[in-house]
């Protein structure tokens, strides 16, 4: 069985879809060289015109990417780090998400936003931000992100061949993160989650990074408490029904969430779990987030991250 | 061999008492007699003497309110099995007294223990909520083990395994077949329920009960009792007419003394204290039982009416609030028992003598009735009046003379002046 890095699995993704689409292009900045390897050498198979370099403006960069979406391709938009495409937020939220609606249904707009996201790395608040709880906030935008090398490939392809705005952000904890990666074309569905690990205590909600902690934690309570793990993958549109599922099993949930706790998606599932599954509730759903202040630099970084110690707490807690 | 020394259950309503005060040091001598604690029931603070003599080991500090029989010291024999009751609480994770009250749980914890049953909003989790309801449980009796005390799955499983707690299943289950036997409730035969059902059957089986029913006039005595109210401020009280009833036992009593008697062994024994107990009705610990509690106002010889009325009140309010000391509860020698209220219209009933008394009576509702007096028919107000004695104590004609002096009494207040 074939198993790449996370990254490789971002990029055979790009390729396939370039290959397969010639509406597609990738544009972004230093993207061919590659910052992140996932664009990395693309342009001598797909060209200048398919992997474009523009100048340090993410406006102009997503501008151009919007009015080529608008005219029929389908532009995948790298911010390089997640937060700077708060550069352009008016543009790649706002007007994105409600440009279909606002113009009558007439024209789709299929554009892809990427970026390296989340903490881990020590690069502190800038670098270190995670962008999908803002995106998740606008209405008209598809939100996903992949944990695994096998769930990369298949969901930017989704997202890629979507007619919606996605934004699919990629940890860079699990940048060189390996796994099975099928060399042949598949995608991942948005809005179906995967039951990554079975149990019947708790059901554990947890992506990316946090995920990877979730199911380390899962295993040492093994033999303590039977711990659901479940990656939502997408969290718009949000797969309830699995969600709902696994709860009446366990009746106990545990969100967890590398985004700040105010308004992100922790809380929305929180409340959606209030409102749908109420029954369902032995203890009250219980959030590991972000506290609500700037990522801090350096060693403190995995201390404000939602780490597995906070996260069996967390689990401890719902159990009790 | 160290022996367990428990919270005491002083009074029938009493499911927990507080420790007041240790009088003695951990590690104490103390005799037997000696006081040894303090202990606080709602109001009421009672002096509790050692049941036996030897070194004591506190378990339970002061302040803690625990239910009955918790095991809140021990006595040692000696100073050597003292430290090892002192080595086993000092070291242990948990003072024993918590496994102890745990062992000695009845299946029904919940309605032992009055403390379990939660005041106001009952906290459980949603999902306990919901099994409760489709279980038909009774989330108030099933104790809580979550966070705080929170009613979770596991509290309600267990509940349901066990059986209790079960409420109104027809209420939620109202489609249920024809035929199909549906509980609506479960009482556990204990407590106060199995000492009431005890008594009754022992008092029925072992005496020779004969009944007696009959009614009386009692116009005079409503008229004369209106003259009381009237003056109520005057008297500080609203004399009742339970309170005419106990004079007036009292009176016929003094007239035939033998009323007034007890079997002791292979003797009768006849008192010169008249102690007149009188039922009064109580909630159950749960919503399907009842409960009944008989104080008893002593020397009532010695005694008028305003005070008879005013102890009974008395008695009544705090047997209401759990607060009646033993001694409220002990050696009547003749019992009341009005079905007034609650037994409308004309009624008559077979009341049980409670051992080891002799009489019982059973004034009922009064209710106007025509009655012919001087050869008219005239609307009088009238008591329907039961009343059961021990034919083994006495026999018919001094019953008579008992039954007719107290009739006389009923009827006409005056004659309790003679």
């Amino acid at each position: 069985m074939r198993e790449l890095p996370l990254i490789e699995a971002i990029k055979e993704a790009y390729a396939e879809e370039l290959r397969a689409d010639e509406t597609v292009f990738l544009i972004g900045q230093d993207i061919r060289g590659g910052i992140f390897p996932c664009t990395d050498g693309l342009v001598e198979e797909f060209g200048e015109d398919r992997v474009v370099d523009t100048p340090i403006s993410e406006c102009g960069m997503y501008g151009c990417a919007f009015g080529a979406a608008q005219e029929g391709f389908r532009p995948v938009v790298d911010f390089m780090f997640g937060s700077f495409s708060y550069v352009a937020f008016a543009e790649a939220s706002v007007t994105t998400g409600q440009y279909h609606f606002l113009h009558g249904s007439q024209i789709p707009l299929p554009i892809t936003i990427t970026a390296g996201v989340g903490t881990g790395g020590r690069l502190a608040n800038d670098h270190a931000m995670s962008i999908h709880g803002t995106f998740l906030h606008q209405p008209g935008i598809k939100v996903a992100m992949p944990s695994t090398p096998y769930d990369a490939k298949g969901l930017f392809k989704a997202a890629i061949r979507d007619n919606n705005p996605v934004v699919i952000p990629w940890h860079m904890g699990l940048m060189m993160e390996r796994g099975h990666v099928p060399e042949e074309d598949y995608i991942v569905p948005l809005g179906v989650a995967d039951v990554k690990r079975a149990g019947s205590d708790v059901t554990v909600i947890a992506n990316s990074l946090a995920l990877k902690h979730a199911l380390k934690v899962a295993d040492n309570l093994a033999d303590e408490i039977s711990v659901e793990v479940i990656d939502p993958r997408t969290f718009e549109p949000l797969d309830m029904d699995t969600i709902l599922t696994s709860l009446t099993k366990t009746n106990r949930m545990v969100v967890v969430d590398e985004d700040w706790e105010r308004c992100g998606f922790a809380g929305t599932l929180s409340a959606r779990i209030m409102e749908q599954g109420f029954d369902l509730l032995d203890a009250p759903v219980t959030r590991v987030t972000l506290p609500n202040m700037p990522v801090p630099g350096g060693y403190m970084e995995p201390y404000i991250a939602p780490n597995p110690e906070k996260i069996e707490a967390a689990i401890r807690q719902v159990c009790a | 061999m160290a022996k367990d020394y428990v919270m005491p259950k002083l009074a029938m309503a009493m499911n927990e008492g507080t420790i007041a005060k240790w009088v003695v040091e951990d590690g104490a001598h103390i005799s037997q007699g000696e006081i040894l604690m303090v202990v606080e029931t709602e109001k009421v603070t009672y002096d509790l003497e050692s049941p036996e003599t030897g070194h004591f080991h506190i378990i339970v500090g002061e302040g803690e309110t625990v239910p009955v029989e918790t095991v809140i010291g021990q006595f040692a024999q000696d100073e050597a099995e003292l430290a090892k009751l002192q080595g086993e609480s000092d070291t242990g994770a948990e003072p024993p007294s918590v496994e102890t009250a745990e062992a000695a749980a009845t299946p029904m914890p919940q309605v032992d223990a009055g403390a379990a049953i939660p005041e106001g909003r009952i906290k459980a989790s949603p999902l306990a909520r919901k099994m409760a309801h489709d279980r038909g449980i009774d989330l108030a009796l099933v104790p809580g083990t979550g966070p705080g005390g929170r009613v979770v799955k596991r509290d309600v499983l267990k509940a349901e395994e066990t059986g209790v707690a079960k409420q109104a299943a027809t209420a939620f289950s109202g489609h249920a077949a024809p035929g199909v036997m549906v509980e609506k409730g479960r009482i556990p035969i204990k407590g106060a329920r199995a000492t009431i059902g005890k008594r009754m059957v022992d008092n029925l089986s072992t005496m020779a009960q004969v009944s007696h029913m009959s009614e009386i006039d009692i116009t005079k005595l409503m008229a004369v009792r209106r003259g009381y109210l009237a003056k109520e401020k005057e008297l500080g009280t609203r004399v009742s007419l339970n309170a005419f009833f106990i004079k007036a036992l009292e009176v016929a009593v003094r007239h035939v003394p033998i009323a007034n008697a007890s079997i002791v062994g292979d003797e009768i024994i006849i008192w010169e204290n008249v102690n007149v107990g009188f039922a009064v009705a109580m909630p159950g610990p749960t919503e399907w039982d009842s409960s009944l509690i008989v104080p008893v106002i002593k020397n009532v010889e010695q005694k008028g009416l305003l005070q008879i009325d005013r102890e009974m009140r008395d008695l009544v309010a705090r047997a209401r609030g759990s607060e009646l000391a033993p001694e409220d509860l002990s050696d009547a020698t003749i019992t009341v028992s009005s079905t007034a209220g609650f037994a409308p219209g004309w009624a008559i009933s077979t009341p049980i003598v409670n051992a080891p008394q002799t009489i019982i009576v059973q004034p009922g509702t009064a209710l106007e009735r025509p009655v012919v007096v001087d050869g008219e028919i005239v609307i009088r107000t009238v008591l329907p009046f039961s009343l059961t004695f021990d034919h083994r104590i006495m026999d018919g004609e001094p019953l008579g003379r008992f039954y007719t002096r107290l009739h006389q009494c009923i009827e006409d207040p005056s004659m309790m002046l003679l």
